[in-house]
């Protein structure tokens, strides 16, 4: 893993500009704040591939992670970018000194520091496109001067327009994520797929009700004459693709089963033919 | 090429008078005025600067090239060639019978007999300009050379006919590449006939045959000055052939009279001074080093007021001194870079997608790094500019949307303060500039409320800000 960049002072700052950080969409995205470039904050780092934008992301702690799984799971998020730089610099002072806060600093330099966003969501509902800001944090984490942080933040996308929302995640946002991440894993940088005549198979054998993932497996590779280790995957990938609704409010893996309430029937007519 | 008839002004020195080459020249005029002639400032055209087309006020950066500010030193080599085309003319009255047998005969086989004027004592003085490329030496020459006419057309002097009409004042060439003596003297004498308007003569074929013509049309012609640019690329390379140039040179300085001025980047001095004949006669009539300027010297400060007032952005810049200081430090005094500089800073901020067109340090920076394509980034922003000009049709599944704003050329500058993410840009551009913020910000102060609680996040959720389930309301609008 490359070493992180310096990012003390204003010039560092344009360097990183200069270098795209911060700009950009979808593929071209290159978060402000990479996993390399931040050091003491604690919690799990980690970078995930993501399924819809077809780049890697930076994600800074587990509840970062939490989310990414869930909103890049939601329909109507088409992009997904974490570290959004709060841009030009002097409206977030502006907004700082309106408020009557002080702006965040570089530590150690005392220059000011570029805000930023943990996710900025591109949506698309209806053919309209928006925007949605999510700062998130676990939930004992608001002393007075994150609030403080957190109230320039709101503002900021309060005046463009942009909701802003806030995400400290729960038992039930922790257990779905953990079961997309599960479902979606084998699934990211697009190296595994199944062909749609795979699909076609699967979702002929696939009924509503509640199923022991071991059974499930048994019975698609039967059907499917593949190997055993796909039948596991194919359940995986029919969950990813949303070609079937589960119950993800508890954990499928460390359950063992899976309560599928619903087959998408009209993806399994388009596959048939009718 | 300027040609112009001939006027005559009375001469100055007793030793001059009569002779109509040298009163047909300009007369002579004090520093103020000279420098006044040697200046060219760009119309500035204010009104453009409110052209919505910014591709039209982008067009307009192009006048930044003719810009002129003359330096004392323009003056100081302006006398210095006056000074040397009147000594070289002074020997050559063509009333004298002196000039009459030096044209008549080679100066090789000139006749025993002198004639009663004396046999021609050939004057020629050499003015040597070096300076480091960019720091305006041609731009200089240029200025000064178009000061004065190419040629002069005489006609009748006091009532006497001419015998030849037309005095060249001055001719440049550039010396050749590979320092042969054939390509001077055929681009000394392509050079002349351009001047006079004359069908393109045959160069002769042997050196020998070459070098009389070429002095034979120097002489008719009454030739004031050779200027001579690049002559960094002589280069001694063999010893033996390696001064045939130089020899040439001499010979034409040492036996026509014909004064020059070479004009040369630093290893040209080097050179020079290799040889103490060729030193010497060099600076016969005075050396000029032209350096970059000074950060603290009037002539930058001179150059950069004048430079920096010739600007097409939708909003005036003033120059501060802070500017100042970043202009200095990435031309270091480098007068091509700089314009460079400054005009690729201005069209990064007229073709950039915000309408914000200030121009500040950072702005400077990214154009030296275009302008200057220097560094290793440069070449990275030069492909991806030309990405961005190029169409995207190709590129398969990307969004229409983004093949459509690729039609306006996009820059980007790489400023903290200015909006990077074009979907925000307008709002965020009113927002800096808006005075009544506060009026605007609703709850200035939900989160700070909510940490001095025991449960904030119960509080919070009574707002709806809190995302409780992403998934579910994410979907919703």
């Amino acid at each position: 893993m490359a070493r992180g960049r310096k990012l003390e002072k204003l010039s560092d700052f344009n360097r990183s500009l200069k270098n795209k950080y911060g700009i950009g969409e979808g593929v071209d995205y290159k978060p402000w704040l990479r996993v390399q470039d931040v050091k003491s904050k604690k919690g799990q780092r980690t970078q995930v591939w993501g399924r819809k934008t077809g780049r890697e992301h930076h994600l800074l702690s587990s509840i970062e992670s939490q989310f990414f799984y869930l909103a890049e799971f939601s329909d109507s998020v088409v992009d997904i970018r974490e570290q959004f730089p709060l841009l030009p610099l002097n409206l977030s002072q502006k907004i700082a000194a309106t408020l009557g806060v002080e702006h965040p600093t570089v530590p150690y330099s005392a220059e000011p520091n570029i805000m930023t966003t943990d996710f900025l969501l591109t949506c698309r509902q209806g053919g309209r496109e928006f925007y949605r800001a999510i700062s998130v944090k676990p939930e004992d984490g608001i002393d007075q001067r994150t609030a403080e942080k957190m109230d320039i933040e709101r503002i900021w996308w309060e005046l463009l327009g942009v909701e802003f929302l806030f995400f400290t995640g729960n038992e039930t946002t922790k257990a779905q994520s953990t079961n997309i991440q599960w479902a979606t894993s084998p699934f990211r940088a697009g190296i595994q797929t199944y062909s749609p005549s795979q699909v076609e198979a699967a979702l002929a054998i696939l009924e509503p009700g509640k199923h022991l993932l071991f059974d499930l497996c048994e019975k698609l590779v039967s059907m499917l004459q593949c190997r055993s280790e796909d039948g596991l995957n194919i359940v995986r990938y029919m969950i990813a693709e949303k070609w079937i609704d589960v119950d993800l409010n508890y954990s499928i893996e460390s359950f063992g089963g899976v309560d599928i309430l619903s087959v998408n029937l009209e993806k399994r007519q388009v596959s048939n033919g009718d | 090429m300027r040609r112009e008839p001939a006027e005559y002004h009375e001469a100055i020195l007793p030793e001059h008078k009569g002779n109509p080459l040298i009163e047909a020249l300009k007369p002579k005029l004090g520093m103020n005025e000279l420098l006044q002639k040697f200046s060219n400032y760009p119309n500035l055209d204010q009104h453009i600067r409110q052209h919505p087309d910014p591709l039209v006020r982008e067009e307009y950066t192009i006048r930044l090239k003719q810009l002129r500010q003359p330096f004392f030193i323009y003056y100081q080599c302006f006398r210095a060639i006056e000074t040397a085309i009147k000594d070289g003319y002074g020997q050559k009255n063509p009333f004298s019978p002196t000039t009459a047998q030096y044209l008549h005969y080679p100066v090789e086989e000139r006749p025993e007999i002198a004639p009663r004027t004396g046999y021609f004592e050939p004057k020629a003085e050499t003015i040597t300009l070096i300076g480091s490329s960019g720091v305006g030496k041609t731009s200089m020459l240029e200025q000064i050379l178009n000061y004065l006419p190419a040629v002069i057309e005489h006609d009748e002097y006091k009532g006497r006919r001419m015998e030849f009409t037309e005095q060249v004042i001055w001719i440049k060439v550039e010396c050749p590449n590979n320092s042969s003596v054939r390509d001077l003297c055929e681009e000394i004498l392509a050079s002349l006939d351009l001047v006079m308007n004359r069908p393109k003569e045959t160069p002769a074929s042997t050196i020998g045959g070459l070098m009389r013509q070429i002095e034979q049309r120097i002489k008719s012609s009454f030739l004031g000055i050779l200027v001579i640019d690049e002559m960094q690329r002589l280069v001694f390379k063999r010893t033996g052939g390696e001064n045939n140039l130089l020899n040439f040179l001499h010979r034409l300085v040492n036996k026509l009279g014909v004064p020059m001025l070479f004009c040369g980047n630093p290893p040209f001095d080097e050179t020079l001074s290799k040889t103490l004949k060729a030193a010497r006669r060099a600076e016969s009539a005075g050396c000029f080093q032209m350096e970059p300027l000074k950060r603290d010297s009037d002539e930058w400060e001179a150059f950069l007021g004048e430079l920096w007032e010739i600007q097409w952005t939708s909003v005036y810049n003033e120059l501060t001194v802070k500017l100042n200081d970043k202009m200095y430090e990435l031309s270091l005094g480098n007068l091509d870079i700089a314009h460079r500089i400054y005009r690729e800073a201005q069209r990064l901020v007229i073709l950039s997608d915000s309408d914000d067109e200030r121009i500040n340090a950072t702005v400077l920076e990214q154009a030296y790094a275009r302008a200057c394509g220097l560094s290793s980034n440069t070449e990275e922003i030069k492909v991806q500019r030309e990405k961005f000009l190029l169409p995207t049709g190709n590129r398969g599944s990307r969004k229409n949307s983004q093949q459509e704003k690729a039609a306006k050329p996009k820059v980007f500058i790489a400023d903290i303060t200015r909006p990077q993410h074009p979907e925000f840009e307008i709002q965020l551009r009113e927002l800096v500039g808006t005075v009544d913020l506060p009026i605007r910000i609703r709850d200035p102060d939900m989160f700070q409320r909510a940490a001095e609680l025991e449960n904030p996040v119960d509080m919070l959720k009574k707002t709806g800000i809190v995302c409780d389930n992403p998934i579910a309301d994410l979907d919703f609008i």
